[in-house]
């Protein structure tokens, strides 16, 4: 984001700008959106061809029994959660083309104090980890029975009483609560007995030189640069391998400290330090590898997405986080009084909106330097870590019930990762609105980063009382957001078509998460370890000067902790209880 | 950077990765021990595994399971005759 950030100068806001067809195979905006549609048309080709066997049916006999058994308790039955675990075990990645693809795209794996663990598992210590979790796993598979015998007990009583008597429905409900905890329990050491040998080396070797060849080829028609990028480009993916095998290691998972926050710390230490080699400047390609993202980003942008949880959810994410974003970067101009309103908006999206993901769409939206990118994310990194500890004990030292603080803690703490430990570690309950909540809000970037270039287009750039011509827009206008929003839509309307099972299999379970958020993911990874690589320490220092953005931080996430609480309980505890009982 | 020679340009590389040894092996087990919210949340997290540096909700398995079952019980929401059961105790919290 560094070379092509627009001054605030007259010089650059009169300049009228201009546009070529040329510009189509020229211009890392475009390339990043050509780049991007191929991936997901290769995904969908992959995956809407490998459709899992008996699909249909499942689903059918699933909601057969789902309708009945609503139509029959006033609460959720043991046979209405075991239909809905039957219809989420039907995945499109789960067929065998999807784990290869999966085992190829891999990154370093969970490792505690040998790192080389993260890279090779040799097949005697997978079957060591294997044996030594068994114990557990039968004891875990043994309560789990139980529960749901104690469970299906507590319902038969409820139903001889024909369903009508409070209290019996209250111990039943109560009962199944703790048999879907057990289950989950169950289920997360059985994976502990699933360890299988594997060796990441071939696949890392395959994605060097897949990745260096895609990006040199787009390099190729940029400026003709593809042989110098791909002298430099090992160094930015070898930054990007440490970054997920730091994030993978077990104390920095207890912190939420991620693979952008190592790739960016790793390649501020190299640069800093011994200095980023002249031979691999040109491999530091952040804006073409972030657009690139962000454009399979979109595809994960779904806006029937916003109604999983129904109108409550919808308040709470959408209407809460757009107010306190335009506040914080209002107040952040006017009494902040912030010397640079990209970062004023970064710093906004990204406490506001969902972390990190917003604050990558929005600056490459507003054209922020990329210090400005690292300094926001570096803020929201330490707020992530402190509300992911802190706000589950609130909760529970104060008796808030936990759906209310699941929504609370869904739409304040930035990391979806954060968000869903906090949430687990209340409830199941808590965790399920905890991480739906966040979810509606992850699909606001769309509109965010939307907004960001439009408002950026027609306001900012431009000379005070100085109209803006349609054209003029178009040519300033970052043309990445355009196959962001076109990926989102077509990637919308193929999941509403298939409904709601259908489109979970096929598509969030397969294209997206089996395919291009592999993909994703390392470009994101290797744009954060370019921007490391690229950055001196001098500049950030001269960001954080007056200590402003951390005031500007401080002030919106306490306007967004306190709007959202009473939002949350206005929503699922005033107005719409109904819901909150049956979730 | 430039302006240093090589040997201090090293030296500073490697004091830097010895902050973070310390930090990774250290000061963060520390940390993590010092409190017993840290300390509790930081064994939950290692026990299930969860990525809490994934930032997008399709990085988490457990959320597409949260989207899918809360979209069913918005599908299927249960309307069968008696009261609503409200969960589990007063907080809302499972029955232990």
């Amino acid at each position: 984001m560094a070379e092509n950030t627009v001054q605030q100068t007259n010089e650059v806001v009169v300049d009228k700008g201009k546009s070529s067809w040329s510009d189509l195979w020229k211009l890392e905006d475009y390339w990043a959106i050509w780049l991007g549609f191929v991936i997901l048309v290769i995904g969908a080709l992959i995956f809407f061809n490998n459709k899992p066997a008996g699909m249909d049916e499942t689903f059918t006999k699933a909601n057969a029994v789902m309708a009945a058994e609503a139509n029959r308790a006033p609460f959720k039955t043991v046979a209405w959660y075991e239909a809905q675990t039957a219809k989420e075990k039907v995945k499109a990645k789960d067929q065998s083309i999807g784990k290869t693809i999966a085992g190829l795209m891999a990154h370093p794996k969970s490792w505690t104090a040998n790192p080389l663990n993260a890279f090779i598992q040799t097949k005697a210590q997978a079957d060591a980890k294997n044996a030594k979790a068994m114990p557990a796993y039968e004891a875990a598979k043994a309560a789990a029975a139980q529960a749901k015998t104690d469970a299906l007990a507590a319902q038969a009583v409820a139903e001889q009483a024909g369903f009508l008597d409070a209290k019996l429905n209250a111990d039943a409900s109560s009962a199944i609560e703790s048999w879907l905890k057990l289950r989950s329990k169950e289920s997360s050491v059985k994976k502990k007995v699933h360890h299988k040998p594997y060796n990441l080396f071939p696949g890392l070797a395959l994605l060097l030189v897949g990745f260096g060849a895609i990006f040199a080829f787009g390099m190729h028609f940029i400026d003709g640069s593809s042989k110098k990028f791909i002298k430099g480009f090992g160094l930015v993916f070898a930054v990007a391998v440490l970054a997920y095998l730091m994030a993978s290691q077990a104390t920095m998972k207890k912190y939420g400290v991620g693979d952008a926050a190592w790739a960016i710390a790793i390649g501020l230490l190299i640069s800093n330090t011994i200095g980023t080699p002249n031979w691999a400047k040109k491999a530091l390609q952040v804006e073409f590898f972030i657009k690139t993202g962000l454009v399979l980003l979109g595809a994960e942008v779904l806006f029937n997405k916003i109604v999983a949880i129904g109108i409550p959810g919808i308040f709470v994410a959408w209407v809460v986080t757009p107010v306190v974003l335009i506040t914080t970067f209002i107040f952040g101009q006017k009494v902040i009084k912030m010397p640079s309103k990209t970062l004023n908006m970064v710093i906004s999206a990204d406490m506001s909106v969902c972390g990190t993901s917003a604050a990558i769409a929005t600056a490459a939206a507003c054209k922020a330097k990329k210090e400005e990118l690292t300094l926001s994310i570096g803020l929201s990194l330490v707020f992530t870590s402190i509300m992911m500890v802190l706000m589950p004990a609130v909760i529970k030292a104060t008796g808030m019930p936990y759906i209310l603080g699941g929504a609370w803690m869904g739409g304040t703490i930035d990391a979806t990762g954060a968000v869903a430990a906090a949430g687990a570690f209340l409830s199941e309950k808590a965790l399920y609105v905890a991480a739906t909540i966040k979810m509606i809000q992850n699909v606001m970037i769309g509109v965010t980063a939307f907004g960001v270039a439009i408002y950026w287009c027609t306001k900012v750039e431009c000379v005070e009382g100085q109209s803006v011509s349609a054209m003029e827009i178009w040519y300033r206008f970052p043309k990445f957001v355009l196959g962001f929003l076109t990926a989102s839509v077509i990637f919308s309307v193929a999941y509403s078509m298939l409904g709601s099972d259908a489109g979970f299999t096929m598509i969030d379970q397969g294209v997206l998460r089996g395919f291009s958020r592999l993909f994703r993911g390392w470009f994101f990874c290797l744009s954060f370890a370019a921007i490391g690589l690229a950055t001196n320490f001098r500049e950030l220092k001269h960001y954080f000067k007056g200590g402003k953005p951390l005031i500007l931080y401080v002030c919106g996430q306490s306007f967004n902790l306190a709007l959202t609480l009473l939002m949350a309980y206005l929503m699922f505890y005033v107005v719409f209880p109904d819901i909150t009982a049956k979730i | 950077m430039q302006h240093r020679s090589l040997p201090q340009r090293l030296a500073a590389f490697l004091a830097a990765c010895a902050m973070i040894w310390v930090l990774t092996y250290v000061a963060g087990p520390m940390l993590v021990n010092a409190s017993d919210d840290f300390r509790t949340l930081g064994d939950f997290i290692v026990a299930e595994n969860i990525d809490t540096g994934m930032f997008y909700y399709t990085d988490l398995e457990i959320v597409g399971h949260a989207d899918h079952n809360s979209r069913s019980t918005m599908e299927y929401m249960p309307h069968g005759p008696g009261p609503t059961p409200a969960v589990g105790s007063a907080t809302g919290a499972p029955a232990e």
